[in-house]
């Protein structure tokens, strides 16, 4: 929603922006219709961790037990409401999310891969050409939720900001950020973004950065240094 | 291989905080990530991350290496038989023989290298860092084959301390590691990096055959004029005496296809520097001059280290300019000022190492004024609202 908002009419400072997605026109609509406010909405239940993969009608803040029950895979799954770059993870008790259209259960990925990092990589899902899945027709990957790898330093560049369509340099951005630079901030363009919009570029990083949470911190930090 | 993890797990507890040997974690903690990617699940933001880490990255520099390595190893054989009229040697036997000289560069490099690295880690508190697993190998590419070990070992520990752990280390660096070792050899013993003798293992220690010279084209070029250089032809393939892994432009042309099939490496510096280096030797044979300027342009592009300095170099995303815009720029400045130096600098015959080094600390100043652009086009855009 971020990258139609910057090409649109991008975000100023002190500016509001509103946003609709189709299932809350459908609420209003049915406000003005009926008399009655009824946020029933479709929600998938989606991921590879869900034996029977289907559509539900459902509330937000529903527990999800009953649409979960008796459709889990074996294993050690982690339920997530909402999407896997975005969403919030939740337990098997859980409640669905105000704002989410689905749930996700995908496998942990709490396992060792000997030599992972140098395997060719044929059921590996990756954005990066760097392996032999790159090569080879289309199919179906399973994602799970192992990091991939340890936390280091940014390296790569030029990446991000392929999976970011915005005028805006999201390393630089993020340096600001973790410098606390405010000015720069604002100048970077902080107030256009959400932390959804670089959930990609989290997902691509080699350094595996925790991108989202940085980006909510330098949010909150404008938040509190405009008030 | 849950025997091999059962082990490293049971070792773990020595090396955390309070055990015997908690001094060595972050050994530990390389040795068993290298053996396998460690259990560590996301635990906020995106649920699901790619597979590329940074080993992958680097394993696939390393993999790049591979050619100019393996056709190095063959050229410091090939030289050493011309230079003292071995001519019976197999080429099995001349490759063979580069090996043996270049393993014990390698290894000094990896282990000085490394060792500090670890130290580093180990005191910040970080994971080791895998940049090095990179630098450590283009070190030895870079020298003459004749350089002694004990020089290796210090340049490699200025490089990586003066040249990347003082500003943070991976990532944070201003030079390219590597480079900052080729450099600081090059002007604190400038006899033994450069001249007509280190160039062939072997001629430095005398026993070479009398009035043999084993100079780099480029040198040739500056001792005894350009009819003296070898052909075009064995420029490109490499079988001239050069530093261990820069005289074959065909094995670095196979690195740079692997480099940019996987997106590892950046084809905007590498394409604009080959453009900034053809577009100032144009230019320099169309201004004539003097003797050096009429050299033609193309042969810019197959002596001495440019094409391993634009596939390998001069693309090391951390030196290099970070925005795309800036790569152009950046690649483009380096090409003319490997030529610039190449021509008009009588002190160096290769500038290739300078004029990266040179632009390394530029690409700061080049992004300073891309990323304002875009910083100027929103303050403009907020005006008009």
């Amino acid at each position: 929603m971020g990258v139609q908002i910057h090409h649109i009419a991008p975000v100023c400072r002190g500016e509001v922006v509103w946003t609709l997605d189709v299932q809350d026109v459908v609420a209003i609509g049915r406000l003005f219709a009926t008399g009655f406010y009824d946020r029933e909405r479709i929600i998938a239940l989606a991921g590879p961790g869900v034996l029977n993969r289907k559509y539900h009608r459902t509330r937000p803040g529903a527990s999800v037990a009953g649409i979960l029950k008796g459709k889990l895979a074996e294993g050690n799954l982690r339920v997530i409401s909402g999407n896997v770059l975005t969403g919030k993870k939740i337990s098997t008790e859980g409640s669905l999310g105000f704002y989410d259209n689905m749930i996700t259960v995908i496998p942990e990925g709490d396992y060792h891969e000997f030599m992972g990092w140098a395997a060719p990589g044929l059921k590996k899902f990756s954005y990066w050409r760097a392996f032999v899945s790159k090569l080879l027709p289309k199919k179906e990957y399973i994602l799970d939720t192992n990091l991939h790898g340890g936390h280091r330093a940014f390296v790569v560049t030029g990446d991000y900001e392929n999976v970011l369509p915005m005028d805006i340099y999201p390393v630089y951005l993020l340096k600001a950020i973790l410098a606390g630079d405010i000015e720069l901030m604002e100048n970077l363009g902080i107030y256009e973004v959400a932390e959804e919009d670089f959930a990609l570029c989290e997902y691509i990083d080699p350094s595996k950065t925790e991108i989202q949470e940085i980006i909510r911190s330098g949010i909150n930090l404008m938040i509190k240094e405009m008030n | 291989m849950s025997f091999l993890l059962d082990k490293m797990k049971k070792i773990e507890p020595l090396f955390k905080k309070g055990g015997r040997f908690e001094k060595l974690y972050s050994f530990y903690e390389g040795f068993a990530s290298f053996l396998f990617v460690p259990d560590k699940v996301t635990t906020k933001g995106s649920h699901i991350r790619d597979h590329m880490d940074m080993k992958r990255t680097m394993t696939v520099v390393i993999i790049a290496l591979m050619p100019a390595l393996l056709f190095g190893c063959y050229n410091i054989g090939l030289q050493h038989t011309r230079a003292f009229g071995l001519n019976d040697w197999p080429v099995i036997q001349m490759f063979l023989f580069g090996f043996i000289k270049l393993l014990p560069m390698i290894i000094v490099s990896y282990l000085v290298g490394l060792g500090i690295e670890f130290i580093a880690a180990q005191i910040r508190g970080h994971e080791i860092s895998e940049g090095y697993l990179v630098t450590g190998m283009l070190i030895p590419l870079i020298m003459p084959v004749d350089v002694p070990l004990w020089m290796l070992a210090i340049s490699v520990a200025f490089a990586v301390i003066l040249g990347k752990e003082v500003f943070g280390g991976t990532g944070m660096n201003i030079l390219n590691p590597a480079l900052t070792a080729r450099a600081f050899l090059f002007f604190s013993y400038p006899g033994r990096m450069s001249g007509d003798k280190v160039w062939i293992e072997g001629l430095t220690k005398g026993g070479g055959p009398d009035g043999f010279s084993g100079a780099t084209p480029l040198a040739l070029a500056r001792l005894d004029g350009f009819d003296q250089m070898p052909s075009p032809m064995e420029m490109f393939v490499g079988t001239i005496p050069g530093s261990v892994g820069e005289t074959s432009v065909v094995a670095i042309l196979i690195g740079a296809f692997i480099l940019l099939l996987t997106g590892v490496g950046s084809w905007r510096i590498m394409l604009s520097m080959t453009l900034g280096a053809l577009g100032m030797g144009l230019l320099l044979n169309a201004v004539g001059g003097n003797e050096y300027t009429q050299i033609p342009a193309y042969y810019h592009l197959i002596m001495g280290g440019f094409a391993f300095g634009t596939v390998f170099m001069a693309t090391d995303p951390v030196t290099a300019a970070q925005t795309n815009t800036g790569k152009y720029i950046y690649g483009a400045l380096t090409g003319i000022m490997v030529v610039i130096i190449r021509v008009f600098n009588p002190a160096y015959p290769e500038g290739t190492m300078l004029a990266i080094l040179l632009m390394n600390v530029m690409a700061p100043l080049i992004d300073h004024y891309v990323v304002n652009a875009s910083i100027r086009r929103r303050l403009k855009r907020g005006r008009r609202v």
